[in-house]
This record gives structure tokens, C-alpha cells and sequence, in this order.
């Protein structure tokens, strides 16, 4: 089926389609920004979440496919299609404006010279030119054969036959480069052919053994193998879902009572807030913290390029939703500038529902815990386990981030915040949240590892602020061969121990006193 | 601020810029979420705006290189996340700062009462001898103005700021506001080093003295 191989081009361009989106977006929903629009401004027609109802109990995800493949890339081939008609060769002089005053049209020049010659005897018939498309010199390359004007010295006739020379010489040169790009772009199709043919056998697999046989499978050697591959789009939110478990034993009903009774709160907190806008501003920062604000500011900066969680966006109230409701079942935690993100990826894979199960699930894992409550001595012991797997690993870039004391909560704190959704393309954001599934928190630190053995050779040439800035904006052609052959070299052990005994180990460190070595906060 | 603009910043390919610079400062971006520091340092690297960033997470990076008064400066810019749950985190990071920028949002109220909160942690953690430049964000959303500049230059003054309204959407005073603040940390700079240079006199002292 079309529809999750739609998904994995949506993510493919997810960073480069801003352009596009941007001129596809009104601007009156986004005023700057940086400013909240006060009265919320009756959604306009919203294409895509028709096509998401269409859907029915279909996936979000294939929903989302569906939504671009309908909206997004029509409108991205509609803009693209008259270049391409406007070029339907190649090119030698491309910016040479074409002259007006043209005595001949270049093509009938070229198709003199080519009777003359006797290439071509008679114009071939429409079918043939079209197989010729890959070369048809055109534009002002055949003008060399051309006379000159009256009123310049005439050609003689060397000059004439080396002008021809040369002409053939640029269409046989042209020819040879045509012919190349069309090789080039023919293995390009190959491979994404066979990309799509590996994804559509996968799904199979997944649909048919895997998913109906979960527990006895999922820890298989054949199954973890096929999953470090990449879940097919079609089946991710599913087997995302199944990995993190309900623990909690969240029912849908339960989030319903949490989503009304968010939506109390915003309704009183919205009542208040107009009419004393001035007179609470002596209240605290935790105070508004609290008053689901925050959220409403967010979500419009929630993978702003994709044009689906703002104000108006299809998927903006969904978002809302989720993340409201997550703040009155969990109190305690509370909204976290970064779970926009993780709620948000979730969203694109999962029916709502499931989608606020699987988040809330994932936010009670101890890592996701220790980070979004800003427990400073856990964060501190996950840090220290991912240095000694650093040192392992990495021991000329640990000595050189070491002497700069550049410490990992610089970069970490970001990646692991958001799960990666905010650092990598979000298709390869979605392959690390796969084996992240798949092998739990360890695999968070590892692919952080796998980026530094990536870019290590850079890295290595460049001074703390440089390094931080790096890692902090990854470069966006990052793909996932590259970072998943390198995430494949790092090893997850230690003398021995692995992830989890280290990290107890550090965890019994801390219960002795033990001082702490690590630069980071203290409190 | 014809100065100002003719103290512009240095090119990319410039050499001077990749050479030494004669200062290097670490300035940290404080403030509310959404008043708008990624969106100012965003002005500020590519010269232009956009309303599309995404929300920060912990913190951020930027350098950048200026020319002013002939001097090449070096600002290791860090962007911290607004939300007060982070705080305990950037805190650490007032340490290491040469400078503060503290950003509120003129349209915000709400952002302009948290200053004094803001400036409680920077002398907290930083103390009394860092530069702080108050900044009021936004100067392009007029209509929605909560915060009248006035209101701005008495909390300035009172503090002992340096103080600008910018805005980060139109470019209004931001390169301005950075250069002054070059100046200022510089002066700074100028004023411990004479200290620094006073104070190895005393060791002198106690040097004969003690012989």
C-alpha cells in the first residue's frame, strides 16, 4: 500500500520542505510567533483532518501519509512541474538570455544541419522524440552554425567548419554527460525501489508472524534483527505501543476524564486570566507554570516546519489534547518544555488514546522520570555511565572534550530530553525511537555515542563553543546508514559490565558519599 | 548608533575573524519562555527572522564575531531554556558568565515582573560584577504593548543596567544593544584587570617586609 511509504517520504523532507510549507501556511495564524494570539481564530478548512477522519480506526500514521501525499506534495510537484517543462533537455549556454530578434529558431538551424548532413532524414515522429528526451540539444547551442549578421565581416570557411567542429563536439559532450544523469538517476530509483520493496516485505512479516505472535517473538534473534532494521511506518506506532507497555494500566476512559478535565481548567484559567491579565502578575513563575500556558506556547514550536501542530494546523488540537491531560493525571511532573516533542512524534503514529497511554508509559520509564522532574543526582549518575562508555569507546575524543571540560549535559541534555526528535530528522528520529523500543535507555546513550563517532574527525578539530554549537544544530544530511553503522561499532560494555550494572554501580557510589567528579550542577 | 552600525560584524571569510580574538566573552541569554532569545540570537547569526524556531531544550549555542572600536570581539552566546523547571539547571552556567543578557517581552507583563526574579538568581549565582543588559523584546508588536519603556529605564537604572528595547522580527537595535554590551563587558574587563594589576603590589609588600 501506498499510504506508509507516503510517511517515509513526508520524513525524508521533513527539513527541507520549509519553504514550501511556509507559503503554504497563512500568515495571519502565525502573527509572529513569538505571540500568542488572544482569541483563539476559527480553524480554517482543514483538509487534512478530513482525510484523517476518513480514516476511520486507520492509523494516524497512514492518515498522515495520507495528508501529505494529498496536500503537501501536490502542491511541491505542482511548483516544481514548470521547470521541468521549461527544460526538456539539457542546456549548454543556460543563462544566455535569448535574443529577440532571432533570425532563425535555433531548433530549425539544428534541423538544417542535420538534414544537411544527413543525421536525421526526416523529422522523427512524436513517439520517438519523446524516447529522445534524455538529449535534445536546444536553447543557443545550434546559433554557432548560424551565419553572421550583414553587418559583420562573414564567416570564412574555415571558420564555418570549425564553428561545425565545434558544435559537434559540444552535442557529443552534452550527450555523454546527459547519458550519465540519466544513469545516476536511474539508480537512484533502483535503490529506492528496492527500499520500498524491503519495507513492504517487512510489513508483512510484522503484520502476519510478529504481531500476532508478540510475546513469544519480540525477544527473537530473527525479530531483533528485522526491527534494528526499522519498523515499517505502516506497523511503528503499533509496535512502539506494545514495546513500552501500560505499566499503568491507562484505559481510554481514563484519558478521556483527564482530558475534561483539562479542558475545565483552561476554560477557568482562560475566564481569570482576561479579566485580571494585569493584577497576577505578581504571581510566581510556577504558578503560570502550572496554568497550562506554557503548553499553549509550545505547541505552535513543536516541528513548526511540518505546518501540523499550529494554530489551525490539523494536529494542533490533538497535541493540546495530550499533553493537557498528561498534566492533570501527572501533577507531580507536570508540563516539560521538550514533551511537546515526544507527545507530537507519538502523535503522528498513534490514534490519540494510544498515543497518551504510550506517552505517559514512556515518561514513567526511571530515565524519562529522572530528566523531566530535573532530578539533578540521577541525571548526574546517567551522565557519568554514558562518560564511561564514552572513554571506551572514544578515548581521543573523551581526552579532548576533557580539555575543555566540556561535559556531556552541554549536548545530552537536548538529545535526551526529546528523545532525539528535535536533533535529527524526525524519519531518523523515528529509527532510534525503534531500537530504543527495542532495547531500552542504553540505547539512548549509544546513539549519542554513534553521533560523536560520526563526526568525530571534526570534532576533533574544533574548540568548546564550536563543539557545542555543532552538536546542539547536528548538520541535516545526517542519514541513517551512516549514524546506524556507527551507533552498530559502539559497544555497550565495560570491562565486562554492561549498561545497567555500571549504572547501579554508580547508583551504590552515590548511596557511600562518593564526591563527584563531574562538572555539572550541583544542588 | 551610527557608530553602532558601522561597528558591524565582522564577515565570515574575514581573517581577523578566525584569528585570536582580542576579547572573548561568554554571555548567557536568561528571560521567560517565549520572549524571544533564540529569535534574537537567530537575528543576530543569520540577520533575518523567523517565526518557525522550535522551543528550547536545556540550552543553546551560538558564537559570534564582532568588530568594535577596531577590537575583534568573540561572543560564546548561550541560550537557556525559559521554563522554570530548567532554572536549577542554567543556574550552574551564571558562574561562567562574563556577561547576562535578560530578556522580557513588551507585550508580556507577565515577562516584565519576572525580571526581579531573574535578577535575584544572577546575583545569586553570578554576584555583583557581571554585566547584565535588560532588554525589552518585541518593540515591533506596538499595538500590544504592556510595558512602557519607561517602566523599563526605572528598573535599569535602579539595577545599575544597561538597557535597550529591541526587537528580534524587525532587527530593530539588536546589533546595537550587543555592540553597546561589547563595550560595556569590555570596560568590565578593563576595570578587574586594574584591579588584578593592584593587587600583586600587596605581595611585594609583605615580600620586604618580611625579609
Amino acid at each position: 500500500p501506498p499510504a506508509p511509504l507516503g510517511f517515509t517520504d513526508v520524513t525524508l523532507n521533513s527539513r527541507n520542505t520549509y519553504e514550501v510549507s511556509r507559503r503554504r501556511s497563512a500568515p495571519e495564524h502565525l502573527p509572529h510567533g513569538a505571540t500568542a494570539p488572544a482569541a483563539p481564530a476559527p480553524p480554517p478548512q482543514e483538509p487534512a483532518d478530513r482525510a484523517r477522519h476518513r480514516g476511520g480506526i486507520a492509523s494516524a500514521g497512514s492518515s498522515f501519509a495520507e495528508f501529505f501525499a494529498r496536500n503537501f506534495f501536490t502542491k511541491r510537484t505542482k511548483e516544481l512541474k514548470p521547470a521541468v517543462q521549461s527544460a526538456p533537455g539539457w542546456k549548454l549556454f543556460g543563462k544566455v538570455p535569448p535574443r529577440e530578434n532571432l533570425p532563425k529558431d535555433s531548433k530549425i538551424i539544428q534541423q538544417e544541419y542535420e538534414a544537411r548532413t544527413g543525421r536525421m532524414c526526416k523529422p522523427p515522429p512524436p513517439s520517438a522524440r519523446r524516447k529522445n528526451i534524455e538529449f535534445e540539444p536546444l536553447s543557443t547551442t545550434a546559433l554557432i552554425l548560424e551565419d553572421r549578421p550583414a553587418n559583420l565581416p562573414a564567416k570564412s570557411v574555415e571558420e564555418a567548419l570549425r564553428h561545425r567542429q565545434e558544435y559537434d563536439e559540444m552535442v557529443a559532450e552534452a550527450k555523454k554527460r546527459e547519458i550519465k544523469e540519466a544513469h545516476k538517476r536511474k539508480k537512484i530509483m533502483r535503490e529506492r525501489f528496492k527500499q520500498e520493496e524491503n519495507i513492504a516485505s517487512a510489513m508483512v512479516i510484522w503484520v502476519n508472524e510478529i504481531l500476532p505472535n508478540w510475546e513469544g517473538m519480540r525477544g527473537t534473534r530473527r525479530v531483533r534483527e528485522l526491527w534494528w532494521q526499522g519498523l515499517p511506518p505502516s506497523v511503528r506506532g503499533k509496535v512502539w505501543s506494545l514495546a513500552v507497555g501500560n505499566e499503568l494500566n491507562i484505559t481510554p476512559e481514563l484519558y478521556e476524564i483527564f482530558l475534561s478535565r483539562a479542558k475545565e481548567r483552561w476554560k477557568s484559567f482562560s475566564e481569570t486570566s482576561s479579566e485580571n491579565d494585569i493584577e497576577d502578575a505578581g504571581a510566581s513563575v510556577a504558578d503560570r507554570e502550572a496554568s497550562l500556558e506554557l503548553i499553549k506556547l509550545d505547541i505552535s514550536r513543536t516541528f513548526p516546519s511540518l505546518y501540523i501542530f499550529q494554530k489551525g494546523g490539523p494536529y494542533h488540537d490533538l497535541l493540546h489534547s495530550v499533553l493537557g491531560a498528561y498534566t492533570c493525571y501527572r501533577p507531580d511532573v507536570g508540563y516539560v518544555q521538550g514533551m511537546s516533542f515526544i507527545a507530537a512524534v507519538l502523535i503522528l503514529n498513534l490514534e490519540e488514546a494510544d498515543a497518551f497511554i504510550a506517552f505517559a508509559n514512556l515518561l514513567n520509564k526511571p530515565c524519562q522520570l529522572a530528566f523531566f522532574r530535573v532530578d539533578h543526582s540521577m541525571m548526574l549518575k546517567y551522565f557519568a555511565a554514558f562518560e564511561v562508555f564514552f572513554e571506551e569507546n572514544l578515548p581521543k575524543l573523551f581526552l579532548h572534550f576533557k580539555s575543555y571540560s566540556l561535559t556531556p549535559d552541554i549536548y545530552l541534555i537536548d538529545w535526551i530530553f526529546t528523545l532525539y526528535s528535535k536533533s535529527l530528522p524526525l524519519d531518523l528520529a523515528c529509527r532510534v525511537w525503534d531500537v530504543f523500543c527495542r532495547d531500552g535507555e542504553e540505547f539512548l546513550f549509544r546513539t549519542g555515542l554513534g553521533i560523536l563517532r560520526l563526526y568525530e574527525d571534526i570534532l576533533l578539530q574544533m574548540d568548546f563553543i564550536h563543539i557545542a554549537q555543532f552538536l546542539t544544530k547536528l548538520p541535516e544530511d545526517i542519514t541513517s546508514e551512516k549514524l546506524f553503522s556507527c551507533i552498530a561499532a559502539i559497544q555497550m560494555q565495560n570491562s565486562n559490565k554492561k549498561w545497567a550494572q555500571v549504572f547501579a554501580s554508580l547508583m551504590k557510589d552515590n548511596k557511600e558519599g562518593d564526591k563527584n567528579h563531574s562538572p555539572a550542577p550541583k544542588n | 548608533a551610527m557608530a553602532a552600525d558601522r561597528a558591524g560584524a565582522a564577515p565570515r571569510d574575514c581573517p581577523k575573524a578566525s584569528l585570536e580574538p582580542d576579547h572573548l566573552y561568554n554571555v548567557l541569554f536568561v528571560g521567560d519562555s517565549h520572549v524571544g532569545k533564540t529569535s534574537f540570537l537567530y537575528r543576530l547569526h543569520a540577520d533575518s527572522f523567523t517565526p518557525n524556531l522550535t522551543a528550547t531544550v536545556g540550552l543553546d549555542y551560538r558564537i559570534k564575531n564582532l568588530v568594535v572600536d577596531n577590537k575583534h570581539f568573540a561572543l560564546r552566546l548561550w541560550d537557556s531554556a525559559g521554563q522554570e523547571r530548567y532554572h536549577s539547571m542554567t543556574k550552574q552556567f551564571f558562574r561562567k558568565a562574563d556577561g547576562v543578557v535578560l530578556m522580557y517581552d513588551i507585550t508580556s507583563q507577565y515577562s516584565f515582573s519576572d525580571v526581579r526574579y531573574w535578577l535575584s538568581c544572577i546575583q545569586e549565582a553570578a554576584g555583583d560584577g557581571v554585566a547584565v543588559l535588560l532588554l525589552g523584546n518585541k518593540t515591533d508588536c506596538a499595538a500590544e504593548r504592556q510595558v512602557p519603556k519607561k517602566e523599563g529605564e526605572v528598573l535599569a537604572k535602579e539595577h545599575q543596567l544597561m538597557f535597550y528595547e529591541c526587537s528580534a522580527a524587525s532587527g530593530h537595535n539588536v546589533l546595537e544593544s550587543m555592540v553597546s554590551f561589547c563595550r560595556l563587558l569590555k570596560a568590565r574587563e578593563d576595570e578587574l584587570k586594574n584591579k588584578a594589576e593592584e593587587v600583586p603590589k600587596a605581595p611585594q609588600k609583605k615580600k620586604s617586609c618580611c625579609w
